[in-house]
């Protein structure tokens, strides 16, 4: 077990749209998960303004969500997050992870190191299922952001 | 003859475009405002039991959810023929209340402020919420947190922030508890400093944007939403009061539910979204605006002292029944401000964790109507039900139906002020869209789809190919 006070998982997707609700069916397990005992894991449609308030606070950000760039479908990464926000028009409901780092330092004051965890999909169509290829991938989902977590806390101890 | 095309608008929730009919001389002669997404849900429940109508109406929307479960749990009820526990109708008031305050935030700080702050004519690409908190990050910052407040409180009552599940047919699922009222009367504070703080900096302000008021859908217009008996403003329940824009009333203390005896639905062939008359006055003449304007001149006053004080201010800057539809944005601050105190009084009611909190009933009329005003404006759901409780037929009349031929002439009104020739500068796009933002319309609810909005404008000739296109 680690001890993970302090750090922010966002599992985030679609729940109703298969495999693009990995990120969300990621933070039920996470939430669940005894090794990340003091960890506050949450779960969104998307990742929302008011986000960058609980983003500040926390030393470490996992963000959890679907991808659909071309690759193996179930297939696992984890990159860390820079503050180059993505090309593209801004919009005001939700804002991508870069931006979402920004305003937590614009608003807040500071922003923690932040990890993204995707995994690709398979199908997005409508549907509270996964497809059966990212639901046995999600073993290995979870895996991630426990490692991730786990050598983030030891960097710190 | 040309055409220009605004497709879709942005920052409103749900897809729309707008389209500017230009003479050959270049100058606007008709507009429209046309709601591009299709909703069905009015389909899509017949054949389910009447008592899964609360939760399956609330999808309708990610932004006002309980709007919907308020409205059609209302009209269950009327096919239940039972009254809710009093504390059900309190509980329901707060979150409500609740989802009006981080509703009209989102309107306010995210989608509108950057027009405010950092001007009409601003680069559109830092003209978002995240110019906002670049530049003035206090007033950023207190739109997170109004919104936030408003979703925490959802959350604490129903479990989540959107689609919570609490408010059934025949009242809430389960009472209150002692350490969530208290909770959430522990934010209360700093949610009514925030607040105070944005009305004032509005009010500072408001004198930057006078061209702007003075066209922006600024014509006289009937004027509904739900009063109570005293006076006092109706979130979730009272009668109809209807005025005209000097404020002789055409209807008080109506009962609203028979709503096809004063309002009619028109349906044109360029929109998704019906368009709502009041009956007496014929289509299209029977135009009416619903919302935080609308309400602001219908009520007396909003009962609680503070917002009250606030309204006679409103009243003596602008008169007691201002026309133009710039005044939503003050409007909607003032009635954010009302909101968190009357949060606040009903959670101090004595009886407020009383745990009789539902009605239970099977189903004893074929038919029910629910009334209630959503962040924006009066909200009806009509239901008719077979012997077995199944839905036959619905019928949904949303606020943004009500406001639809209002916004189509303010289009009209804004478009003419400032599309001069065949060629589209930006402002002059973003002042179009602008109008429409004033009202906040949600399409979603009108019509239900998904999300954001790219915008392309074209400008069309009389033969349809593209002169000039803009796009974003």
């Amino acid at each position: 077990m680690i001890l993970a006070e302090d750090v922010l998982v966002i599992g985030y997707g679609n729940p109703l749209r298969g495999d693009d609700g990995a990120g969300w069916k990621a933070a039920e397990l996470l939430a669940e998960d005894p090794r990340l005992a003091g960890a506050v894991v949450l779960a969104r449609h998307q990742l929302t303004p008011e986000l960058a308030d609980d983003v500040s606070r926390a030393s470490l950000v996992v963000l959890v969500d679907a991808s659909q760039e071309p690759g193996e479908p179930g297939t696992v990464s984890s990159y860390p997050l820079s503050l180059d926000p993505a090309s593209g028009p801004v919009f005001s409901h939700h804002v991508d992870p870069a931006r979402l780092l920004q305003l937590a330092i614009d608003l807040f004051g500071q922003a923690p190191p932040a990890v993204q965890v995707s995994i690709r999909v398979a199908d997005v169509g409508p549907g509270t299922e996964l497809s059966p290829t990212v639901d046995a991938a999600m073993p290995t989902l979870v895996g991630t952001v426990i490692d991730v977590i786990n050598e983030h806390c030891h960097a710190d101890a | 003859m040309s055409e220009i095309i605004i497709d879709p608008v942005t920052r409103i929730e749900g897809h729309s475009r707008i389209s500017i009919q230009l003479d050959e001389h270049g100058e606007v002669v008709d507009a429209h405002f046309h709601v591009t997404q299709f909703r069905g849900f009015e389909r899509i429940s017949q054949g389910r039991p009447f008592h899964e109508m609360p939760s399956l109406m609330a999808r309708i929307c990610g932004i006002c959810p309980v709007s919907h479960l308020i409205a059609s749990a209302k009209a269950c009820e009327e096919v239940m023929a039972v009254s809710i526990p009093p504390v059900a109708t309190r509980l329901r008031r707060v979150m409500n209340l609740a989802q009006i305050v981080q509703s009209h935030s989102l309107s306010f700080f995210h989608l509108s402020s950057p027009d405010l702050l950092l001007g009409f004519d601003a680069d559109p690409t830092s003209r978002n919420f995240l110019g906002v908190a670049e530049a003035a990050p206090q007033l950023a910052l207190d739109g997170v947190a109004m919104r936030k407040f408003g979703q925490q409180i959802i959350e604490r009552l129903g479990g989540k922030r959107i689609h919570p599940g609490w408010i059934v047919p025949g009242g809430v699922s389960h009472p209150l508890r002692a350490e969530q009222r208290d909770e959430i009367l522990a934010a209360i504070p700093d949610a009514l400093e925030r607040i105070r703080r944005t009305i004032s900096w509005y009010k500072a302000n408001v004198a930057r944007w006078t061209d702007e008021a003075a066209v922006f859908a600024n014509f006289p217009t009937l004027y509904m939403g739900l009063v109570h008996d005293n006076g006092n403003i109706g979130y979730s329940d009272g009668e109809l009061r209807v005025i005209d824009g000097k404020g002789n009333v055409l209807a008080d203390h109506r009962d609203p539910k028979p709503y096809w005896e004063y309002l009619g639905e028109a349906v044109e062939p360029w929109s998704y979204l019906k368009s709502t008359y009041w009956k007496d006055l014929g289509y299209p003449a029977g135009l009416y605006r619903v919302g935080p304007l609308a309400r602001l001149n219908v009520i007396d006053q909003f009962g609680t002292a503070e917002a009250d004080d606030e309204l006679q201010q409103y009243r003596d800057h602008l008169g007691r029944y201002p026309s133009s539809s710039f005044y939503y944005h003050h409007a909607r601050l003032l009635e954010i401000l009302d909101a968190v105190t009357s949060i606040k009084e009903n959670l101090s009611h004595p009886e407020i964790l009383d745990d009789r909190v539902r009605s239970v009933a099977e189903p004893n009329r074929s038919e029910g109507v629910g009334v209630s005003e959503a962040p924006r404006g009066t909200l009806m759901h009509h239901y008719r039900v077979d012997a077995n409780g199944s839905v036959e037929w619905a019928n949904l009349v949303i606020a943004t139906g009500h406001n639809n031929l209002a916004m189509n002439k303010g289009v009209l009104e804004v478009a003419r002020k400032y599309v001069h020739g065949t060629e589209i500068p930006e402002p002059m796009l973003n002042r179009v869209e602008a109008v429409i933002r004033c009202f906040d319309p949600c399409l979603s609810c009108s019509t239900h789809a998904i999300g954001e909005m790219p915008l392309t404008l074209q400008l069309l000739a009389a033969d349809g190919h593209v002169l000039d296109e803009l796009a974003r």
